[in-house]
């Protein structure tokens, strides 16, 4: 039964409705649409997604998936850390948590750069770093891993203090008595952190895992700078297809297949908000 | 000191060189004399020949003041879009029942996992019939798609802070519908909308994938940089990085209370 | 001025929460609504002031039917149980908000803020943000905002629920003093018997979605019309064993409140447990392992003691209703 009220509010509701239905879910509507659509005989078949198999689609899937995992994986490395640490009380604690956040403000772009200045073929500051450790310098580019490595290492930078946060408002959630009771109880800090901190986390890293996930899934201008078209993601795919013109319905092809990847994540998310 | 401090302090200091690291490159490379930068086989962790030179060549010799106007105002009309949409939206789903705010919030939920790049190439399409292809107007459109979402959830939780009594009260004591609204509930609601107004000026400052495809002719500044990397003009890109990257670290630290895990996972704890 | 209520219906979902009240209210009364928690009390005073629509029914007042009125229309003011301020405004604006709304001048609001202000003593806090004044004071300001235009009626949903004891206390004496002096009808919500029965011109009991008994609070206490009312009134519930203890129709229960029994001889009780309420004991007893009573005493007993009691007054009530 829907009462007057409840009408009203809905009222409100409706413009950001429409702008989202128009904006968001139209334009993919219509990208999945006409990624079917072959232009040539003006009639729905699989013609976009043959000709873009000479694209290596499947390459960009699984070089997507493994940038994915990496990033998410250092990501929630450093972020267990910081959040443990921002957990306690110490002094210049207010100086950490922003020193382990403001990266989240700074753009993707300037991140790009800065990592870039880092990791330049010749020359750059990681090498000197291995200088200084009496090592000679490398090439960052000259092959798949370091690659993965250098853009994964760049995009934890901007994106592991959402993590941060994220883990530190579960840590927070903990009552502090439990903590007590199991020291009481004999369990030193590694055991509190096993026993305790882990297990209640582990909603939290769950959902810290579906947001970022998401948003791995997604980069794009930090790769595109860092290592241009190659080893290419969906998203560069998608850009590389468009912007040099091959034809849109590949592009839209390309951009289908990341719709889909994505569905599993939202898939995923509702399961999970559902059961909460 | 005990064993747990001595173990804070020492990840403290290893997790600080990490944040810090590339920001300090940054500034490193933008206020050094090239020589001991870019042009070095090994360059120096030390500022060895200060100079400003840097700043004003990448400044004026370049085109920044152009990018730079551009994405002031988009990122302003993001801003206002977001509010303008955030503000009625945010009160309704805070006031409707969970049964029809549910799917609401799942909309936006499922809008801000949208990969925009799927969606910004029909888009484009889209505005260069409607004439809004690089224009700013046009990408501001598409850029709030990011910001509404996270403006409507921290709307929907500053309205829901706010006691329905006081409502009540204001219609009682003679206010309409819009009264109580413009008169209690927005004021009330000010830090939340300066904060939703702030994030998603933020956003769109940084935004790179709707800007790069729906206005590449005239870019904002993040395209603009990324089109001096691609020309080799690292200088200017670092120089205009640092001027771009001021006003976000300032509201950063503004937004300190805001930017936590809550609002930032959306509706998923709800 | 009088109020009708006339079949008032509301229902959420299959819970019917006020099941056709019917009741007139007088020019001038102090009415309590009186229940337990979750009777529906707050929603009969949301439906008087037009927050919420009944589903049947209507509201008179005047001989004007007021029940499709939105609330701003209705000149109605309403005190909430939180006070509902306005956190944006200072002591001042919170009061002077029903007059700004009604177009008055400038010179008028605070000729007006100032009278109410000095009728509940907060001249001195007028600048102060709402946030920043004591739990008494925001009482006293949400009443002074109230009072300040003038309205037809008052509703007040349990306006002293949040203070502690001692303000309560001077508070409910103001109230009352207050209600004396503007002279309008007060219709007041509480789920407190004490502050009922100390405000109240007349008393009305919600149960079960309707008003099981109406009237002034010495008859509630003296002929409660149901065994319902009987045990929900008073300090401690009334005493109730079948009529044969006594010498009646053993088909009749016969209720008595604890003071008006004398221990000594009569109906022997064991105590179960004891408590002091003031100056005066009370104990808890079991008749025949069967009906608790609780009886008054000036001694001490222990646990397992066997007492004598008469009942010196008592009500007589068949199928849980008052026959007499």
């Amino acid at each position: 039964m829907v009462n007057k009220r409840d009408l009203s509010y809905f009222l409100l509701a409706l413009p950001a409705i429409v702008y989202v239905g128009y904006f968001a879910f139209y334009p993919a509507f219509k990208v999945i649409i006409l990624s079917f659509w072959d232009p040539a005989t003006s009639s729905f078949s699989l013609v976009n997604y043959k000709s873009l198999s000479y694209f290596n689609p499947g390459g960009a899937a699984i070089n997507t998936i493994i940038i994915s995992l990496g990033a998410l994986f250092v990501q929630l490395l450093i972020a267990l850390g910081v959040a443990s640490i921002l957990a306690n009380e110490f002094r210049g604690k207010r100086a950490f948590s922003v020193i382990t956040t403001y990266s989240l403000g700074i753009a993707t772009v300037v991140s790009a750069i800065a990592f870039s200045l880092i990791f330049q073929p010749v020359g750059g500051y990681a090498n000197t770093l291995l200088h200084l450790l009496g090592s000679k310098g490398i090439d960052w580019y000259s092959n798949y891993y370091l690659k993965v490595f250098v853009v994964d290492i760049a995009d934890s930078w901007k994106n592991t203090p959402m993590m941060i946060l994220i883990l530190l408002s579960g840590m927070m959630s903990i009552p502090q008595e439990i903590y007590y009771a199991a020291a009481i109880d004999g369990a030193n800090m590694l055991n509190r952190f096993i026993h305790i901190t882990l297990p209640n986390l582990l909603p939290f890293i769950a959902i810290a895992l579906i947001i970022r996930g998401v948003s791995e899934f997604n980069i794009f201008a930090l790769p595109l700078i860092l290592i241009g078209f190659h080893p290419p993601l969906l998203t560069t795919l998608v850009y590389e297809l468009y912007s040099t013109g091959a034809s849109v319905y590949l592009s839209y092809a390309a951009a289908t297949i990341l719709i889909g990847f994505i569905s599993i994540f939202i898939l995923l998310n509702i399961l999970i908000g559902r059961r909460r | 000191m005990n064993t747990r401090q001595i173990l804070i302090y020492i990840g403290v200091i290893i997790f600080s060189i990490y944040f810090l690291f590339p920001l300090y490159i940054l500034i490193l490379v933008a206020f050094n004399s090239p020589k001991y930068t870019i042009f070095s086989l090994y360059p120096s962790l030390l500022l060895q020949a200060p100079t400003l030179s840097n700043l004003i060549i990448g400044l004026t010799q370049y085109n920044f003041v152009e990018p730079f106007l551009r994405s002031l105002g988009t990122a302003t009309l993001v801003g206002v879009l977001s509010i303008a949409l955030g503000i009625p939206a945010g009160l309704g789903l805070s006031r409707l029942s969970y049964k029809i705010a549910y799917p609401i919030t799942l909309l936006l939920l499922i809008t801000n996992m949208m990969p925009s790049i799927s969606i910004a190439v029909p888009i484009a399409a889209e505005f260069i019939r409607a004439h809004l292809f690089n224009t700013i107007p046009g990408l501001a459109l598409a850029q709030t798609l990011i910001t509404l979402p996270l403006a409507t959830f921290i709307l929907e939780g500053t309205f829901s802070a706010i006691p329905l009594e006081i409502e009540y009260q204001a219609r009682l004591d003679g206010a309409s519908v819009f009264q109580a609204l413009w008169r209690i509930l927005i004021p009330m609601a000010a830090p939340g909308i300066v904060a939703a107004f702030l994030i998603s000026w933020m956003f769109s400052w940084d935004e790179f994938t709707f800007a790069v495809i729906l206005m590449p002719i005239t870019p904002t500044l993040p395209v603009e940089i990324y089109y001096n990397i691609t020309r080799g003009d690292m200088l200017a890109a670092v120089a205009f990085s640092l001027i771009f990257t001021i006003p976000v670290v300032v509201i950063t630290l503004l937004l300190q209370k805001y930017l936590r895990g809550e609002y930032l996972a959306g509706g998923i704890k709800r | 001025m009088t109020i009708q209520l006339i079949d008032i219906t509301k229902s959420y979902g299959n819970h019917v929460v006020l099941n056709g009240i019917t009741q007139e209210i007088e020019d001038g009364e102090f009415f309590v609504i009186l229940g337990p928690s979750g009777e529906g009390k707050s929603t009969l005073l949301k439906v008087i002031a037009g927050i919420e629509r009944p589903d049947k029914g209507k509201i008179i007042v005047n001989g004007k039917d007021m029940t499709n009125l939105p609330p701003e229309k209705r000149n109605i003011a309403m005190v909430f149980q939180n006070y509902a301020l306005y956190p944006n405004m200072s002591v001042y604006d919170n009061i002077a908000f029903p007059l700004k709304m009604r177009k008055m001048k400038k010179e008028e609001i605070k000729e007006r803020v100032m009278r109410v202000a000095k009728l509940l003593g907060i001249q001195d806090i007028l600048d102060k943000n709402v946030l920043k004044i004591s739990g008494g004071q925001q009482q006293r300001v949400a009443i002074a905002r109230a009072l300040v235009r003038d309205p037809v009626f008052f509703l007040l949903d349990e306006p002293l629920s949040n203070l502690d004891a001692r303000t309560r206390f001077v508070a409910r004496g103001e109230l009352k003093r207050i209600q004396k002096e503007v002279g309008k009808t007060f219709i007041y919500v509480t789920h407190d018997q004490k502050e009922a029965m100390s405000l109240a011109t007349r008393i009305a009991v919600l149960h079960k979605g309707k008003f099981e008994q109406v009237g002034k609070p010495l008859d509630l206490y003296e002929y409660p019309k149901t065994k319902w009312v009987a045990q929900f009134i008073g300090d401690f519930p009334m005493n109730f064993l079948p009529g044969n203890y006594i010498g009646e129709d053993p088909n009749v229960e016969v209720g008595f409140r604890p003071e008006w029994t004398e221990l000594g001889s009569g109906i022997k009780a064991v105590v179960d447990s004891m408590e002091a309420f003031g100056e005066s004991l009370y104990l808890f007893c079991t008749v025949d392992e069967k009906f608790k009573v609780i009886l008054p005493s000036k001694e001490w007993h222990d646990v397992g003691d066997v007492v004598k009691f008469e009942i010196k007054k008592y009500r007589k009530y068949k199928d849980g209703v008052l026959s007499e």
